[in-house]
């Protein structure tokens, strides 16, 4: 039944007072005037920009900070292996009880086993062996 | 052609064409002929919005109210609308919800009262002077004003304005075949409440 009304048959039962769509474009430019042009903006769209600002220093501090993070890593990559920090303190200790010319591994193999000092330890022979290599001897006796 | 309904004084829906709705927009746009523009939109849409509005709170003043509110809200928008959708589906949305936050104050006003708000509007449109219905066009209204909320929205955008679904999915944000639904709903309802009388 409701379906099968014609839009003649719909009469606007809603009536205006005399003239209102008339006037309706200047009531509305009236009221824009009034409310949208002296409209104060809303607290969040001043702090807005100081948000994004902040928001902006923060991820660079965090990006700066991950990248220097990650250089630290970097550079302890490229140091010695972690047995190092632990032997460094035995290097101070076996500079002052060994010659310079001792590499620094076989100091630490010195150190750490008694027998490895005795046999560190040059026998004359073997300099004689070795200035003969090289006829050395003769350069000194001469 | 993009048909763009509007509503003359004789009631009768004409489309604008789209140079006309285009330049419309452009000039919308430009800060410089907004304002020249926007009373063109009032000129042009405020009367379909008023009579959408009206027929969702049924008394003048208040439509009015929400009329006036619903370009100031769409004034200030103007930079949110990307022309994706047609002015006239974006102008209609909003007046819809403007219409439906007004209802929801209004009714919270009666939440303790022995009436609802829909008892005291059909009370004031005996007394309305801008009224001009009889007793049945008064059963109409009573039986429309029982539907839900957006049952009567859908009643009255299909039934007196004859939009189109897809048009009505738009402003409403609704599928179509929800609507077509929801219009049946309204229409069953609407033809049992008149019946019983």
């Amino acid at each position: 039944m409701v379906e099968n009304n014609s839009s003649s048959n719909k009469k606007d039962v809603f009536k205006v007072p005399e003239g209102y769509f008339d006037s309706l474009p200047g009531r509305v430019s009236e009221n824009i005037t009034a409310k949208a042009k002296n409209v104060s903006p809303r607290w969040i769209d001043i702090v807005k920009p100081y948000l994004y600002f902040a928001a902006a220093f923060f991820m660079l501090g965090v990006f700066i900070k991950i990248g220097l993070t990650l250089m630290v890593d970097k550079d302890k990559l490229h140091q010695s292996p972690p047995v190092v920090p632990a032997l460094l303190e035995n290097t101070i200790e076996v500079d002052e009880l060994i010659a310079d010319d001792v590499v620094f591994y076989e100091t630490i193999e010195l150190l750490q086993d008694g027998d490895a000092i005795e046999a560190a330890k040059i026998e004359n022979q073997a300099i004689e062996d070795y200035l003969l290599d090289y006829d050395m001897i003769a350069e000194l006796t001469e | 052609m993009i048909v763009i309904f509007v509503t003359e004084k004789n009631q009768q829906l004409v489309p604008i064409d789209e140079s006309s709705y285009n330049e419309l927009i452009e000039k919308l746009r430009n800060p410089e002929s907004r304002d020249e523009a926007f009373s063109q939109v009032v000129v042009i849409y405020g009367q379909g919005l008023y009579r959408h509005i009206r027929r969702l709170l049924l008394v003048h003043s208040d439509a009015d109210d929400v009329l006036q509110d619903t370009f100031l809200k769409a004034y200030l928008s103007l930079d949110n609308f990307r022309n994706e959708s047609k002015l006239f589906t974006w102008l209609f949305r909003i007046a819809t919800n403007e219409a439906l936050n007004f209802l929801k104050k209004k009714k919270r006003n009666y939440v303790l009262s022995a009436l609802s708000y829909e008892d005291v509007l059909l009370e004031s449109l005996h007394s309305d002077p801008y009224f001009d219905g009889a007793e049945i066009e008064m059963a109409v209204q009573k039986a429309i004003l029982s539907l839900p909320e957006k049952q009567r929205i859908v009643f009255n955008l299909r039934y007196y304005d004859e939009m189109q679904y897809n048009e009505m999915s738009e402003i409403l944000g609704t599928s179509e075949g929800a609507l077509k639904a929801s219009y049946h709903h309204a229409v069953k309802k609407v033809e049992k409440f008149l019946n019983q009388l």
